[in-house]
């Protein structure tokens, strides 16, 4: 048996023991040597690797746009690319393996930066390192890359002429770029042509034959040398001036044709093609700015045409796509107004409306004024003249006010003529007509001169045509009374005498008259139109006459030619002649579409129905 | 050869003291159960295999292991009664390695198994100065599991190391109930030598950082081999 303190002893040692063992546990726990090792063979071969940087020599420096998306292609012998970073400037790029683009975003400084690409492709061991991405072959590529702005940069593009006067347009070489080539476009916006390849970098202009009018546009674009498609490009609008209605000058010089005129204030060499939209007929100008056409029978109311403005070495028949002037032309109207007439001491061509009295000039039938009249007319209302100048106008009321000149502002006397007509003569007279008589006053005064008037129960009160003229120095005045039912008529001319009273010079019967007018430039002579389309001229001293057939229309009260339609007209034809002041000699010849009795002629001016035409300037046959 | 060392350092221990009360070690061999913990390899091994080379595995998969076993009894007439403790580990490993490097995936699994022990003898027989006897043992107790993750990935060119973060290492509590049947061969009054075999029934709860989906499952044989001294 163990004594007390010797068992305490050995159990005080045993439970240190147990401690110490009962600690040293955790060391047997489960533990396995197993790595399941596995035998590979490491990589040897060593791969190219190729970038091509969308076709730029990456010796170079290479221009690239600011913030820019930079493609690339890499050639790996068909190996998958894991990873690729790109650095610019040492700052790393994100990017994926997958990405063959990266997204530059940089600012051109105008300095040179550095770009790397690191990239690593797979070597197939298959081992533990290559798949956690630590076995790779590498590549490095490092690039000098410059930054171009977008829209910053001016070529300064100008437009000037060469010596030949073609379209030149010069440019600014941009500074501080290495240029390769120029490219010139041309076309519209949307659909620019290749025109030219400029490989010399210091010619900075082009010249293009091949422009002579209207709308074009340029773009020319700067190519950057290794920039690929880094550019810089500046669009241009070629300014031009247009051909519009003022640069035309067209004129009728026949009844059919028409006189076309044309200036170019451009400086082009060009020739012109002229198309006609009234018969489809093109003609091709060379050197030549004017053109006889074909046109419809006077009056035209309208006549379009196209103008193509050619580059002189153009092919003609390309007409069509080149710019071109769109015309419309017409003879010329003066108005739309119901009374015309000569104002032969102020050579103008007075026209009445409801509202003004307006004023032509009788060389070129141009507006020249208009006067507010004050007067409340209908269609019915006329405007006459002296050749001294007076002017009158009666009104709805059918009193006739006579102006001393055309401006209408002072005003000599007021008479009323209960609506019938009336005439002014140069002795400062007012015809006022009627049924039953006439009366002539004194413009000045008022004042009745002297009066006819015929009996009323005379058979002719009741007739249905009466007629009145006076000659235009007032000394003659020839009436016409006609019976229509019966036929009867009967012709009077009478003269005034110094004591202001009438004489009956001349009685007819049965003389078939249609129409009597003095000449307003002879005072002696009469034109009495007969209704068998014959007309006769007479001198009321001499009792001469001259014949004339067909139906005569007026007597120019500025040049005394006599116009009248020919016998012709009876059978359709509408052909206008116009004699010579000593009714010898046919001046003009003119058809026109149709008839107008009420056709006139100032100062060799046709006016028809609105519509007028310079007969003088017919030159054209 | 750490574990070995220990074992033997318990039973020289044992041979040095005298008889009253009785104190056991025994080295033993366990299995376990560990279906749960199984899955829970699987799912890991699913996992990291398709980001893996061509080879890779599980290496171990809760394999049985050696345990060990420290008893504190009393001994009156056949009966016995006392404190039990036993010390169980095992684990799941996933591997690969090659000439590049080694990766490393393990779920270590250590169990502290505390408890009372009841022990019956029976079929005493001598032998000159030795004595055979049979026994029957019943022990329920705690058991107490730490769960050790740890993954690790090493490149030898250029050197790397890296852990996976570990969010799966956690401690765990259950019961148990452990019946033993063995026989002792007693050479003198204070030396015995005995072997024992039985089952482990383990009653664990849920692991916390698996969602409480996994379990682990400490239930299998027992096989022990050990020397008591008695004083």
């Amino acid at each position: 048996m163990m004594k007390p303190m010797e068992y305490f002893k050995k159990s005080l040692k045993l439970c240190f023991l147990l401690l110490l063992c009962t600690m040293l546990l955790p060391a047997c726990e489960y533990d396995s040597d197993d790595d399941n090792f596995h035998e590979l063979q490491k990589p040897t071969e060593q791969v190219e690797i190729g970038v091509d940087l969308a076709g730029v020599n990456p010796k170079e420096t290479i221009y690239l746009y600011e913030n820019s998306f930079l493609y690339y292609t890499l050639h790996t012998g068909g190996k998958e690319v894991i990873a690729q970073k790109f650095y610019l400037d040492g700052k790393e790029i994100s990017l994926a393996p997958g990405d063959r683009g990266v997204y530059l975003h940089a600012t051109a400084d105008n300095s040179i930066h550095d770009l790397k690409l690191v990239m690593g492709l797979p070597t197939g061991s298959g081992s533990l390192a290559e798949y956690a991405g630590y076995e790779m072959y590498v590549g490095e590529f490092n690039f000098k890359v410059r930054f171009v702005p977008v829209s910053t940069i001016s070529l300064n593009i100008r437009q000037t002429l060469d010596e030949q006067n073609h379209l030149k347009l010069v440019w600014d070489k941009p500074e501080g770029y290495e240029v390769e080539s120029y490219y010139v476009y041309n076309g519209d916006a949307g659909y620019p042509k290749p025109k030219a390849i400029i490989t010399n970098p210091d010619q900075t202009y082009y010249v293009d034959k091949n422009y002579a009018y209207g709308y074009k546009f340029y773009i020319i674009i700067a190519k950057l040398k290794n920039g690929n498609e880094v550019v810089i490009r500046e669009d241009f609008l070629v300014r031009y001036t247009n051909v519009n209605q003022d640069n035309f000058e067209i004129e009728r010089i026949s009844p059919d044709k028409f006189k076309i005129k044309w200036t170019n204030p451009n400086p082009f060499p060009c020739k012109y093609v002229f198309r006609s939209l009234y018969d489809n007929k093109v003609t091709v100008l060379e050197g030549a700015t004017e053109l006889v056409i074909p046109a419809e029978i006077f009056p035209s109311i309208s006549y379009n045409f196209h103008l193509y403005i050619l580059p002189a070495e153009a092919n003609s028949s390309q007409y069509e796509s080149y710019g071109l002037v769109w015309g419309s032309f017409g003879d010329k109207k003066v108005g739309y107004n119901f009374s015309y007439v000569a104002d032969p001491v102020n050579s103008m061509l007075l026209g009445l409306d409801y509202t003004n009295l307006f004023r032509y000039d009788l060389s070129k039938m141009d507006l020249q004024g208009v006067i507010k009249h004050n007067l409340i007319l209908h269609s019915g209302c006329k405007v006459k003249t002296s050749n001294k100048g007076l002017v009158a106008i009666d009104d709805h009321n059918g009193t006739v006010r006579v102006y001393s000149n055309n401006t209408l502002t002072n005003q000599l006397a007021a008479v009323n003529t209960a609506g019938f007509d009336f005439y002014l003569t140069d002795a400062d007279q007012l015809l006022a007509t009627s049924y039953d008589g006439f009366s002539l006053y004194d413009v000045h005064t008022s004042n009745l001169i002297c009066s006819k008037k015929w009996n009323t129960t005379d058979e002719w009160t009741s007739m249905v045509k009466v007629f009145t003229r006076i000659s235009v120095d007032g000394k003659y005045i020839y009436t016409v009374r006609a019976n229509y039912s019966s036929n009867a008529q009967i012709a009077e001319l009478y003269q005034l005498t110094e004591a202001d009273t009438l004489r009956l010079v001349r009685s007819q019967d049965a003389v078939n008259i249609t129409n009597i007018e003095f000449n307003p430039v002879k005072a002696n002579e009469v034109v009495i139109q007969y209704s068998d389309f014959r007309f006769k001229i007479l001198d009321v001293i001499t009792g001469d006459t001259v014949t004339g057939y067909g139906t005569f229309l007026n007597i120019d009260a500025l040049t005394g030619n006599l116009m009248y339609y020919g016998a012709d007209i009876q059978n359709g034809q509408s052909n206008i002649y116009v004699w010579d002041t000593a009714y010898k000699k046919v001046l003009y010849k003119f058809t026109t579409a149709y008839s107008d009795i009420y056709a006139r002629l100032y100062n060799n001016q046709l006016l028809f129905n609105g519509y007028c035409v310079d007969l003088s300037k017919m030159t054209y046959q | 050869m750490k574990k070995y060392i220990i074992a033997t350092m318990f039973l020289l221990l044992c041979l040095g003291a005298n008889a009253q009360f009785n104190i056991s070690y025994a080295v033993g061999y366990g299995g376990y159960k560990m279906n749960e913990m199984k899955q829970l390899l699987e799912t890991a091994f699913n996992t990291v295999v398709t980001t893996m080379p061509v080879g890779t595995r599980i290496v171990d998969n809760f394999p049985p292991y050696i345990t060990h076993n420290l008893d504190l009894s009393y001994k009156f007439n056949r009966h016995e009664l006392g404190l039990k403790s036993s010390f169980l580990t095992t684990g799941g490993k996933i591997a690969y390695s090659d000439y590049s490097g080694k990766y490393v995936e393990k779920l270590t699994l250590n169990g502290y198994r505390v408890g009372a022990m009841y022990r019956i003898n029976f079929g005493e027989r001598k032998f000159d100065a030795c004595t055979w006897s049979f026994f029957g043992e019943l022990s329920p107790a705690i058991t107490f599991t730490k769960l050790k993750y740890k993954a690790t990935l090493d490149i030898y060119d250029p050197k790397v190391h890296q852990t996976a973060p570990d969010n799966v290492s956690t401690n765990e509590t259950g019961l148990s109930l452990q019946p033993l049947v063995g026989s002792k061969l007693s050479l003198t009054r204070t030396i015995s030598f005995f072997v024992s075999l039985g089952y482990d029934f383990e009653f664990g709860s849920k692991l916390a950082t698996t969602n409480d989906m996994y379990r682990a499952d400490w239930s299998g044989f027992r096989m022990n081999g050990g020397t008591t001294f008695s004083f």
